[in-house]
């Protein structure tokens, strides 16, 4: 049997067993985007090349494979591990063309593995490093290292499947996301797998092989395998949820003669439970299954060989274990961890909430000049927060009372009540905040910021009174109130906002204006106003939001 | 400490560029980023230090949408590149500039025979 025969035989069966260990894969998946489809991409390209091959016929030539495999792997390539992986099937494949006379040699497979390693890296501008690109890249001078070797075909597949699996180990160390999820790359796993199983299917059928070299020694190569094995130990997929099965079962087997029957044994694990695993060559296999009955299973094979390493986990206390520990990370979650400083503040509108809540708030209650928050709101926002220190801003004179009540309720933190009267001083006192320093300290910092800052707001007149000078007011009026006083009373928000502005200005000049507009105020309008102020003002720095906040068309601060 | 900056985070347009020309040249099949030649309408294939050219950025609202340039090496399933490409900038962006809402639209100027 030719070499183009063996690939013929063997790829299948490999592309078979990542199949089966596609879920395994998946879960691997972490780069360079976690969506947790390597292994299921990896075989479905793997699938249309083993279509391709299956069909030709048992006399084709190494071109015909080759062809077979390049165009397989080429139209059914799925995900950046598929991609990848036609091309490396495709570079080996147009090595092993040129491979002259009948017997393969270890310069042959040096020389397949450097064409691979040419056409997988020349579809990438930056390659990767940690990913299947650099486990290639290490079989490839591992088989380079090999070319002249007196060692057999088989003895350097070994050493080529070591190398695989070691160069898997350091993936980790190469590309840090790897690290962080504990993981090794999915696709390099997946591929180391793929070789693996294509070398133990060809030395596993050495009777028919003869073009090969039957002097096969694999027990150090064995070894090392497993040492290397262990050191990429994958949790197994035995904290799957939901299955019916209750123990994950494996152990290695060794049939006691020939008559042993992987077909039928397999249907008997089958019969048994699910996700049945019987993979190896004759005499020895590994066996995986979960079952309800571990001990029929141990009673059947004993009786058709010797098992040994033997392993069963009880997946459903495992998935108990896992349920419990997700809940309790969720819990924890769902509070936010505990910080040492946080903020509530109370606010009106959405668009005040919004830009509070851009500005380090943690939590907001909303409220207002009629709609007060109750001290059992605030007391609820507090202990939302979390944190072990807690500033409370009230935003609004007939609010602080409650805000004082609030803090002096809380016993799970300490909490600071900032006396603000309007939200546009809330912003000036949260540009003084200092996360790293105490409440105390934080407290004093935003009072300070307050005193420069004076309020202004505009507003509408529901019943008939007076303002601070004596001028009527009929209800319908506009009114523009500083501190608690009626300033101006007029007839277009526009005038009157402008007004109190000229005559806050004129008591003392600020250098900063914050307005907020109201739910009420139509954004034209607001860029009206705002642009009239600018032109009388010039100078000043203007920071216009919508606040959406009820009632109060605009409201504004300068200092 | 992770603390809540306060304030607002604007990531330029360039930026998107930058990034998405960065998750391109990793992104496997994909050879680099095209610019095509008004007249002539050879592609050609630009270095590392000129992305951008082959990136268009646009953005209405939170909505982006990044148009790539790129040249494939020839002999790859395009569309699976064109897929992992997709999927690999849209992860970026979200990881590095919280952008949600991303379209990216890979136009393929060229393949590279080698």
């Amino acid at each position: 049997m030719s070499v183009a025969n063996a690939i013929r035989t063997c790829f299948p069966l490999a592309a078979r067993v990542v199949a089966d260990r596609a879920e395994e894969i998946n879960k691997l998946n972490v780069f360079p985007v976690p969506d947790g489809d390597t292994g299921t991409n990896m075989s479905l390209t793997l699938g249309t090349v083993v279509a391709e091959v299956e069909a030709l016929p048992a006399s084709a030539s190494m071109q015909d494979i080759a062809k077979a495999i390049t165009h397989g792997s080429l139209m059914g390539a799925r995900g950046n591990s598929g991609v990848i992986t036609s091309q490396i099937l495709r570079g080996i494949a147009e090595g092993l063309c040129d491979i002259k006379g009948d017997e393969i040699t270890p310069a042959d497979i040096a020389h397949a593995f450097k064409r691979s390693q040419e056409v997988a890296f020349q579809a990438v501008r930056k390659p990767v490093e940690g990913t299947i690109l650099t486990v290639l890249r290490d079989m490839a001078s591992k088989a380079d290292s090999l070319k002249k070797t007196k060692k057999s075909v088989f003895d350097v597949l070994d050493d080529l499947v070591v190398e695989a699996y070691e160069s898997v180990a350091r993936t980790p160390d190469l590309l840090p996301v790897l690290k962080e999820n504990g993981v090794v790359d999915s696709g390099a796993f997946g591929f180391a797998t793929f070789f693996e199983a294509f070398v133990s299917a060809v030395e596993g059928k050495a009777g028919e092989l003869r073009d090969f070299d039957p002097t096969v020694e694999p027990v150090s190569a064995e070894d090392a395998k497993a040492q290397v094995a262990s050191a990429v130990a994958i949790e197994l997929n035995d904290d799957w949820e939901g299955s019916e099965y209750r123990y994950c079962t494996e152990f290695l087997f060794h049939a006691a003669d020939e008559s042993f029957d992987v077909d039928e044994n397999l249907r008997f694990l089958s019969s048994l439970g699910d996700c049945e695993l019987l993979v190896g060559a004759f005499p020895d296999f590994k066996i995986h299954v979960h079952t309800n009955r571990p001990d029929y299973v141990l009673r059947h094979m004993i009786h058709r060989g010797q098992i040994f390493e033997v392993f069963i986990h009880n997946m459903d206390l495992e998935a108990k274990d896992r349920t419990a520990r997700i809940a309790a990370d969720k819990a924890a979650a769902e509070k936010g961890p505990r910080k040492p400083l946080g903020l509530v503040a109370v606010a009106a509108g959405s668009g005040e909430e919004e830009i509070l809540e851009s500005l380090g708030v943690d939590v907001c209650v909303s409220g207002g000049q009629t709609m007060n928050p109750s001290t059992a709101d605030i007391l609820a926002a507090v202990e939302q927060v979390n944190a072990d220190e807690v500033i409370i801003l009230p935003n609004n004179g007939n609010i602080r009372m409650a805000a004082e009540a609030a803090a002096a309720a809380c016993d799970s933190s300490h909490v600071i009540v900032v006396p603000t009267k309007s939200v546009p001083q809330a912003f000036s006192a949260l540009f003084a905040i200092d996360f790293e320093a105490s409440a105390a300290e934080n407290a004093e910092n935003m009072s300070d910021a307050l005193s420069d800052v004076r309020d202004g707001e505009v507003t509408h007149a529901v019943r008939d009174s007076s303002a601070a000078d004596g001028t009527p007011i009929h209800a319908g009026d506009i009114m523009g109130i500083q501190n608690d006083d009626i300033l101006v009373v007029g007839s277009s928000v526009d005038q009157v906002a402008l007004d109190l502005i000229v005559r806050m200005m004129d008591e003392e000049e600020g250098d900063t204006l914050t307005i907020l507009a109201g739910a009420d105020m139509a954004d034209a309008d607001f860029a009206a106003l705002v642009g009239r102020i600018e032109e009388a003002y010039p100078d000043l720095d203007i920071e216009s939001h919508r606040g959406e906040q009820p009632l109060y068309p605009v409201i504004f601060s300068i200092e | 400490m992770a603390h809540l900056i306060p304030g607002k985070l604007r990531v330029s347009n360039d930026v998107i560029a930058d990034l998405a020309g960065y998750a391109a040249l990793e992104c496997y099949g994909v050879i680099g980023m095209a610019t095509t030649d008004e007249q002539g309408g050879v592609a050609r294939l630009l270095p590392a230090n000129k992305l951008r050219k082959g990136i268009g950025v646009s953005s209405e609202g939170g909505h982006v949408i990044v148009n790539l340039h790129v040249i494939v090496e020839q002999g790859v399933n395009m569309a699976s590149v064109v897929s992992n490409l997709t999927s690999s900038v849209r992860f970026l962006l979200k990881q590095i500039a919280e952008l949600e809402d991303v379209e990216v639209k890979v136009h393929i100027e060229g393949m590279r025979a080698s």
